[in-house]
């Protein structure tokens, strides 16, 4: 009965902390090699959580790292995201599920087995079903020599990889408006665009090609800031392809236009 | 599958990002929506008394659209104690007009007149509340988040859309805080252009009916 009651008082209240549990794992410490720590979401079923670009509402997921002096850890990579379409036509980008957030963390030179780190990690999240609720946790991650650590292998192999690593592929601005890139072997694509290209994005069109598929985008080069971060992660189909590739565009030919766009 | 069917799934899943979804069409709808630098679409939306506001009703001054949702995280912290508890107030007394448009579709989280008389009591906020339950304007505007923000200059023209800050929930993203409806509404009263015109949204989705 009290077991009953305090579940319905959940359904009631749910709570942006226990709608997402999150753990942490690392790879095994090797010398001064770099290695890869996985931050775990289980989201709820039914719910989500975000992106880097959450889309046209949301709020990325987000984790700060410390690490004790010397130790270096790099930036929170993201798993190719799904879209999620929201009544009024509202699209989101995220995850739903179990998703893991990866950062790579490069000890010092000459590490010993003793020195062995404690990651401090504080992560946030919004989560979203039809209500939005935030959720934050704190964890503390020690990483070891002897201890048997995670590979990992799955949580990487999800990482959008390289679009030069697709065999064929070929990318490259057409104009200094449009952007162009061929995917062989694909039968499908979704765009996910950084915050920067999605601002300056004008039109996007995907055509089949002999060999795959064309997706070209039409950008406005006055929304262009000369050091935007023009890059995107493209969802793939097809037969034997990979879940996801990911771009950076070089700045566009000719540059961006100072007089138009601000800083 | 015959190459017309590949063609239309293709096309199917080839999907226009965020920015270029296409405002849905009702009948009376807008096709286009709001952009800096033109004219604000007009609109005609009843506040919590019944008493209709138009936009008509402020020619010639400067009119901020504060998108509001009284069960979202981002508008409970941003008028609890968060950059909206006076702000809104404030650019009152200061000659602006302010007005909170809820799009929260009926029976949605935020919707209806009790919900939104009990946070504006709770809240302290003097400027109307205008429900748009069709949220016909809200598409007009091309609001998708809680809050999102409109300033529309004196002579109609919207001059800044986007976030209310870059700190989200009050953590700033790289940088020193800064709020972007403050700034805008420091430009225009200096007879400047406003700086940072436009910026990405966050907040929860706007409430839209199915």
């Amino acid at each position: 009965m009290t077991a009953l009651l305090l579940l319905t008082a959940l359904a009631a209240e749910p709570d942006g902390d226990q709608l997402v549990r999150v753990t942490a794992e690392a790879q095994p410490l090797q010398g001064a090699q770099p290695f890869w720590v996985a931050l775990r979401y289980q989201v709820e079923p039914g719910w989500h959580i975000y992106w880097e670009n959450p889309g046209q509402s949301g709020l990325k997921t987000d984790a700060a790292i410390t690490a004790p002096p010397g130790w270096t850890v790099g930036p929170l990579v993201y798993p190719t995201p799904e879209r999620f379409d929201l009544p009024g036509g509202i699209v989101n980008y995220g995850y739903e599920g179990e998703v893991a957030l990866l950062f790579q963390v490069t000890p010092p030179r000459g590490v010993k087995g003793r020195d062995a780190p404690q990651l401090g990690i504080e992560t946030d999240w919004l989560v979203c079903r039809e209500a939005c609720l935030r959720g934050a946790a704190t964890l503390a991650l020690r990483v070891g020599i002897k201890r048997p650590g995670a590979p990992l292998s799955e949580a990487l192999a999800r990482l959008p990889v390289d679009l030069s690593s697709l065999p064929g592929a070929t990318q490259g601005w057409q104009d200094r408006a449009t952007w162009r890139a061929t995917l062989p072997g694909v039968t499908a694509a979704q765009l996910f665009p950084s915050v920067d290209l999605e601002s300056a994005l004008a039109g996007l069109e995907t055509s089949p090609d002999p060999r795959g598929l064309t997706i070209s985008l039409s950008l406005d080069p006055a929304a262009i800031h000369p050091d935007a971060d023009l890059r995107a992660v493209i969802r793939l189909e097809g037969p034997s392809v990979p879940e996801g590739v990911r771009v950076a565009l070089p700045p566009p030919p000719g540059g961006s236009t100072p007089h138009d766009g601000g800083p | 599958m015959n190459r017309l069917a590949t063609l239309a799934l293709l096309a199917l899943t080839a999907l226009a990002p965020a920015a270029l979804a296409e405002t849905p069409t009702e009948p009376g709808a807008p096709k286009t929506v709001a952009k800096v630098g033109e004219r604000a679409p007009e609109f005609k939306l009843a506040d919590l008394n019944g008493q209709e506001v138009s936009l008509a009703d402020f020619a010639g001054k400067t009119v901020v659209l504060e998108w509001f949702n009284p069960g979202c995280p981002f508008v409970k912290y941003a008028h609890g104690d968060g950059p909206l508890k006076d702000l809104g107030n404030k650019s009152t007394t200061e000659g602006v007009v302010w007005l909170a448009i809820n799009s929260s579709a009926q029976g949605k989280e935020g919707a209806g007149l009790d919900a939104n008389k009990a946070a504006a009591t709770q809240w302290g906020m003097s400027y109307p509340v205008l429900l748009d339950e069709s949220g016909k304007v809200g598409h007009s505007y091309g609001a998708t988040s809680t809050p999102h923000m409109f300033v529309i200059d004196s002579k109609g023209v919207l001059a800044y859309a986007g976030a209310l800050d870059n700190a989200p929930m009050g953590k700033a993203e790289g940088g020193k805080p800064q709020n972007y409806v403050t700034a805008a509404l420091a430009d225009l009263k200096a007879g400047r252009a406003v700086a940072t015109p436009s910026t990405k949204s966050y907040g929860c989705s706007v409430k839209y009916a199915n």
